[in-house]
């Protein structure tokens, strides 16, 4: 073979061959064997935020993941799982592999303040399961309850300060039923019960920031200690990287 | 001036008469290129974990501005992958030299045209650059963009080759190849012929018309005329084309081309201020606290980045030139000067081509060093898929050389405008006598140390 001809083969193997192995080596990427993992790739919500942000699977069957940020830091979580969240540096591949024992369609999202519209970045997980099985819980209590998260939710009035149950009860008001409800509580943020207090006649001789410690009051009997410990641990878990957690349980 | 030829040493001049080392180096380069484009298209767009570019905008740019051009002038051009494809379907060889030109299929689509005389000058390098550096916020930082800009390289030198003689792209249309010739008049290196007189009386110009050894110069360049390095590719071709052992690899002083009055020309000039402003405001963008001014440049399309590319060309176009002007002739008019004005804007604007370098050194030294970590990483896993080729996927940043970067940078620039100081007294002395040309060379000088000042403000704080 004379050097021209090597040549010409050196350079068309590495035209052909660099591309040829890097799909070769792509499409026999680890894990393959062992049923090729989904590829979840993070972005920003504004750049579309999971993708895929739909999967399925069946119950006990296990679902390999490849997590991938494609722009800032995230983090993956699963909703009635008590599996911690995972954060994904950008361009950096984590894996993990879930195992869901009941069906039901399961929320994931991301823990990590990666946006203005990081509270949107959301996906779901259907897990199929044979009928007469427990099912999972249901869906999100929002998606239930008709509730459009998305909406702003602006308060007529800013507290300038902390609202307090206590002071609330020294008020000496009775709180009418309607308020005491599981339902009104899920259905009414601080801002509505402030304002649907503000309407009632017992507030009238009351001022803004003694209304806002109803609605704290409201809160708080609609609790009990036990609740407040788990509230606490959730949202240490899961909403203190954003919004700050004191020893004065701000949050 | 004192020389030093090196292919006095036996084995240097036997490595580049032989074709083989270099081809080897450029197929390999070519291969990398490859990678690198895929790399961007295929692999993560997060760019710190992207072999595209961590390697091109980090560890081939180091390579580059810190080693390459500094020491060897238009060595990486010697080197460099890009013409390599086009020439192969030009000349239809791609190691020995093709005297006939491509055979069958390919002849038809090879033109072998002359490049247009109204071009033969690096305007349209200089309009590259300068394209390139409008979108250089996205390129340097999208993985996708730097692909799609590498591959679109490609296929203008493919296209090039196939339509006109020799290596045209290289020549007249690579914006990296532009700047790379003007600061290789700073290098320590140069090709040059030993004797003239033996090249005058050669009738057959084998260096420029090609021989069975090698290639008539690629670069359209006859090296009998050679004064400056900065048209010449350092290919070899002529090494292995003359018959008479008259090509010289020469050390120099550094800057030797700078002391030739001959050659200088306004599109030159104007490189060394599109250099000296891009710096300038890479500097600004890139390094600076100004974020405003990083969401213009990098909101391509939109009306913020149209006002960022405006203010970049009036910079670079208007207002550098501009006081540049003003200061050439404050020295002609104290120095009670003759020579025609734009003459000496022309001549003096030379002054600025070491200043240039010094910047885009400072400029480098601030983002290789503090971003070379980067590399590790992306030579395990160079798509950003989870690959952990080489066992350093998992390496984190580490800046390097932190506590010295602003001396270093410091220094860098300091000696730029010691540099271009004495270049502009030196070009003053050409036509003015003792006394006249520090008058003369004076206002170059202040001009000079107001942007070393910029320089300074920018890049070391």
């Amino acid at each position: 073979m004379n050097a021209e001809r090597t040549a010409r083969l050196f350079v068309l193997g590495l035209l052909i061959g660099i591309p040829l192995s890097i799909l070769l080596a792509r499409w026999i990427a680890p894990g393959a064997a062992a049923g090729r993992p989904v590829e979840i790739h993070a972005r920003m919500p504004e750049a579309g935020g999971w993708s895929p942000a739909d999967l399925s699977i069946s119950v006990g069957v296990p679902l390999h993941l490849r997590l991938v940020s494609d722009d800032v830091v995230h983090s993956f979580a699963v909703g009635q799982s008590d599996q911690p969240a995972i954060d994904i540096y950008p361009g950096e591949v984590v894996e993990t592999t879930l195992i869901f024992d009941r069906p039901g369609k399961y929320v994931y999202y991301c823990t990590r303040w990666c946006g203005p519209n990081h509270w949107r970045m959301r996906g779901t997980i259907e897990v199929l399961g044979e009928t007469g099985e427990p099912q999972a819980e249901g869906p999100p209590l929002f998606s239930t309850l008709g509730i459009d998260i998305d909406v702003p939710h602006p308060a007529d009035v800013v507290p300038t300060r902390r609202p307090s149950a206590r002071r609330g009860a020294d008020l000496g008001i009775h709180i009418p039923e309607k308020y005491l409800s599981l339902d009104y509580l899920r259905r009414t943020s601080p801002a509505g019960a402030w304002q649907d207090l503000r309407a009632e006649p017992f507030s009238q001789d009351l001022n803004d920031e003694q209304v806002w410690d109803l609605v704290a009051l409201v809160w708080k009997l609609n609790t009990n200690p036990q609740a407040i410990q788990t509230g606490q641990q959730l949202f240490a878990q899961n909403c203190a990287a954003c919004h700050r957690y004191l020893s004065g349980r701000s949050g | 001036m004192s020389r030093y030829d090196l292919l006095q040493l036996p084995l240097l001049k036997l490595g580049l008469r032989s074709r083989w080392p270099q081809f080897l180096v450029r197929a390999i380069a070519l291969g990398g290129f490859i990678f690198a484009i895929l790399a961007g298209l295929l692999g993560t767009p997060v760019g710190s974990r992207n072999f595209g570019i961590v390697f091109v905008w980090i560890a081939w740019w180091a390579l580059l501005m810190l080693v390459a051009v500094p020491l060897f002038g238009r060595g990486w051009c010697s080197i460099c992958p890009i013409p390599m494809p086009g020439e192969w379907l030009q000349q239809g060889n791609v190691l020995k030299p093709g005297l006939g030109g491509p055979a069958g299929f390919f002849r038809r689509f090879v033109l072998g045209r002359r490049w247009p005389n109204a071009w033969r000058n690096i305007w349209l390098q200089n309009g590259a650059f300068t394209l390139v550096a409008l979108f250089s916020t996205v390129v340097l930082t999208q993985p996708r963009t730097t692909a799609i800009v590498l591959a679109g390289f490609l296929v203008v030198a493919i296209g090039t080759s196939l339509v006109f003689e020799r290596r045209a792209f290289c020549r007249y249309l690579c914006p990296v190849g532009g700047f790379i010739g003007l600061y290789s008049q700073l290098a320590p290196t140069e090709l040059r012929v030993k004797d003239t007189t033996v090249c005058a009386a050669h009738t057959v110009k084998t260096c420029y018309t090609g021989s069975a050894e090698g290639y008539g110069c690629p670069w359209q360049v006859f090296p009998g005329g050679l004064v400056k390095n900065t048209y010449c590719g350092t290919c070899m071709e002529c090494l292995r084309t003359c018959p008479h052992d008259n090509i010289a690899l020469n050390l120099r002083s550094f800057g030797a081309d700078l002391t030739i009055p001959g050659g200088r020309k306004l599109d030159e000039a104007y490189k060394a201020f599109i250099m000296l402003g891009s710096a300038i405001v890479y500097a600004a963008v890139l390094l600076g606290p100004w974020a405003f001014l990083k969401s213009a440049a990098y909101g391509v399309g939109s009306w913020p980045w149209l006002a960022y590319a405006l203010a970049f060309l009036a910079f670079v176009f208007g207002l550098l030139p501009g006081f540049f002007f003003l200061a050439v002739a404050l020295g002609r008019r104290i120095s009670k000067g003759r020579q025609p004005l734009q003459k000496q804007f022309v001549a003096y604007s030379y002054a600025l081509v070491p200043l240039g370098l010094a910047a885009w050194i400072a400029f480098s030294l601030s983002f290789v060093l503090t971003n070379f970590s980067y590399l590790w990483p992306a030579l395990s896993d160079p798509f950003g898929w989870g690959w952990d080729l080489v066992g350093t996927a998992g390496v984190g940043w580490t800046p390097y050389l932190t506590g010295t970067i602003p001396a270093l940078q410091a220094l860098v620039l300091l000696g730029g405008l010691g540099w271009a100081a004495l270049t502009a007294r030196r070009i003053a002395g050409e036509t003015l006598p003792q006394g006249g040309e520090i008058r003369q060379a004076l206002p170059v000088a202040a001009y000079c140390l107001l942007v070393t000042t910029a320089l300074m403000v920018l890049l070391v704080g």
